[in-house]
């Protein structure tokens, strides 16, 4: 089946490794994207903050785009940029009277939208657990790590309608299914303080370091991650709340589009670990063990 | 007593006062009744203050977010738009989850901030207009962002091009900012929908 994919302003530049590794991805699963026409940054909270309008009408410009470009369901792997799309077509569908106000502000029709999801909603439906048990070549089982979701993968519920809001369990599924060990822990949903790194990056420092303790509390080798701003955080302030408070973490941040893909024996070089800042050299060497010909 | 990163520098601020305000007690009384939230959401909370107790954010802010809900129902629209809170909110979703009278706190923020800008009240926290400002010119122009260019803009604005000097430096070795422009194809469309609203055009 065909799929939209947004990319978001993130994945472009800032996280290309999390592109690069879903395309490749996708690539081994058979999943073929196609990036939505003209996308355009969805605004985050800066865009709903100054007018209610123009907080609907940017992310849903992107989404007219792809409706028009016969898209039925388009996959966004920032959680940030799906909330943006989920919310503003929640709010239409709760409020008619907006529809034509924001088709009017656009110039598009707004008549059929297309369903969006995160990419670990799709992986880790029944569906594909075959494909991916099946697409298994290295031996992953020393590893142990935690799934983070973040804010806004699954919350608000009654917007996002996927998992449980504040114990999800769908990526802790698709890494079991590619033989990782997933640990119990607190901090699944807990803010790591999102864009606060760059306006007050002491809030950032707190509420990471609180997540980056309870990982460690239970023995996490790594954190798992599906947005690019928690990634972003955990990752690059991590050497920063070690130093500030003489704490010892090394725990590389890893999206699941990663670890799937060295489940999958994906090459490195399609993976981008270079690209982050605390060295993931530990667990891309427990990677090395193939798994039993069967 | 152990003290967190951010409460170090917690504002103790004096809560602005209506006369300190540049709005009128009137004005601000009409913004209560423009929220596009429905006003009987706001009477439904009877102060269980979940969501203070479950919010990341409430030990920067100077009013707690059950305070702010108290506020709304009692049309003290003065306290509510002059205050941090609505500005700190990262729109986690937290308080959303956990109200038992399923009210959309996030949601409220976010129309709390659009009253605010409306009626031209000083925002308590201008570090965040400044970043939302910077942030949205970049979309307006390009129809994406580009990261480097906005941090930079927002840093010249605030004057602090300092902090985080090291880490910014460390990202450009990693390849996580460049200087690479970025443009969508179609984007006079994109100027097409915000010349419908009164934005900043460029940086001032």
């Amino acid at each position: 089946m065909r799929y939209g994919y947004y990319p978001g302003c993130s994945l472009e530049r800032m996280s290309v490794e999390y592109d690069v590794s879903l395309r490749n991805l996708f690539d081994r699963l058979g999943i073929q994207v196609e990036e939505v026409p003209g996308w355009i940054c969805c605004g985050t909270l800066a865009a709903p903050s100054t007018s209610r309008l123009l907080g609907l009408s940017v992310p849903l410009l992107s989404v007219a785009r792809a409706a028009e470009a016969g898209q039925a369901t388009v996959l966004a792997p920032c959680s940030a940029c799906l909330y943006h799309f989920k919310s503003a077509l929640h709010q239409l569908n709760h409020d008619p009277s907006l529809v034509s106000q924001v088709e009017e502000i656009l110039g598009l029709s707004l008549s059929t939208t297309p369903n969006i999801m995160h990419p670990v909603e799709l992986l880790s439906s029944q569906a594909f657990e075959g494909a991916i048990r099946a697409a298994v070549v290295n031996d992953l089982s020393d590893l142990n790590v935690v799934c983070y979701y973040g804010c806004l993968m699954t919350r608000p519920p009654k917007v996002m309608q996927f998992d449980v809001a504040e114990y999800p369990q769908s990526m802790d599924r698709l890494m079991q299914w590619a033989g990782v060990r997933t640990l119990d822990w607190a901090c699944k949903t807990e803010c790591c303080g999102a864009t606060f790194s760059m306006i007050d990056a002491n809030v950032v420092i707190d509420l990471s370091r609180d997540i980056l303790n309870a990982a460690k509390t239970v023995g996490a080798d790594a954190i798992v991650v599906g947005c690019p701003l928690c990634q972003v955080n955990l990752d690059s302030r991590q050497a920063e709340i070690e130093a500030r408070f003489g704490e010892k973490y090394d725990l590389p941040i890893l999206y699941y589009s990663q670890l799937l893909g060295l489940a999958f024996g994906i090459p490195e070089e399609g993976l981008g670990f270079w690209r982050h800042m605390v060295e993931t050299g530990d667990v891309a060497k427990c990677l090395q063990r193939k798994l039993p010909q069967t | 007593m152990w003290q967190s990163a951010y409460s170090a520098n917690c504002r103790k601020r004096k809560v602005p006062k209506v006369q300190e305000l540049s709005v009128s007690r009137d004005q601000a009384h009409d913004a209560g009744e423009h929220l596009y939230l429905s006003t009987s959401a706001f009477a439904l909370c009877y102060q269980c203050a979940k969501c203070s107790a479950g919010c990341p954010i409430a030990e920067a802010m100077d009013y707690l977010p059950h305070q702010i809900l108290k506020f709304v129902q009692l049309n003290l629209m003065e306290e509510v738009l002059g205050s941090s809170t609505i500005w700190l909110c990262a729109g986690c979703q937290t308080c959303a989850v956990r109200c038992p009278m399923e009210i959309d706190l996030a949601q409220v923020m976010e129309s709390l901030r659009e009253q605010s800008l409306a009626l031209g009240v000083p925002a308590a926290e201008r570090r965040i207009t400044v970043f939302c400002d910077a942030f949205l010119a970049d979309v307006q122009l390009r129809g994406r962002v580009h990261e480097l260019r906005q941090l930079l803009a927002y840093k010249l604005k605030t004057r602090d091009l300092l902090s985080d000097i090291g880490l910014g430096a460390r990202m450009l070795t990693k390849g996580r900012l460049t200087m690479k422009p970025n443009r969508v194809d179609s984007v006079d469309q994109v100027q097409l929908l915000f010349d419908k609203f009164k934005l900043p055009k460029t940086h001032d």
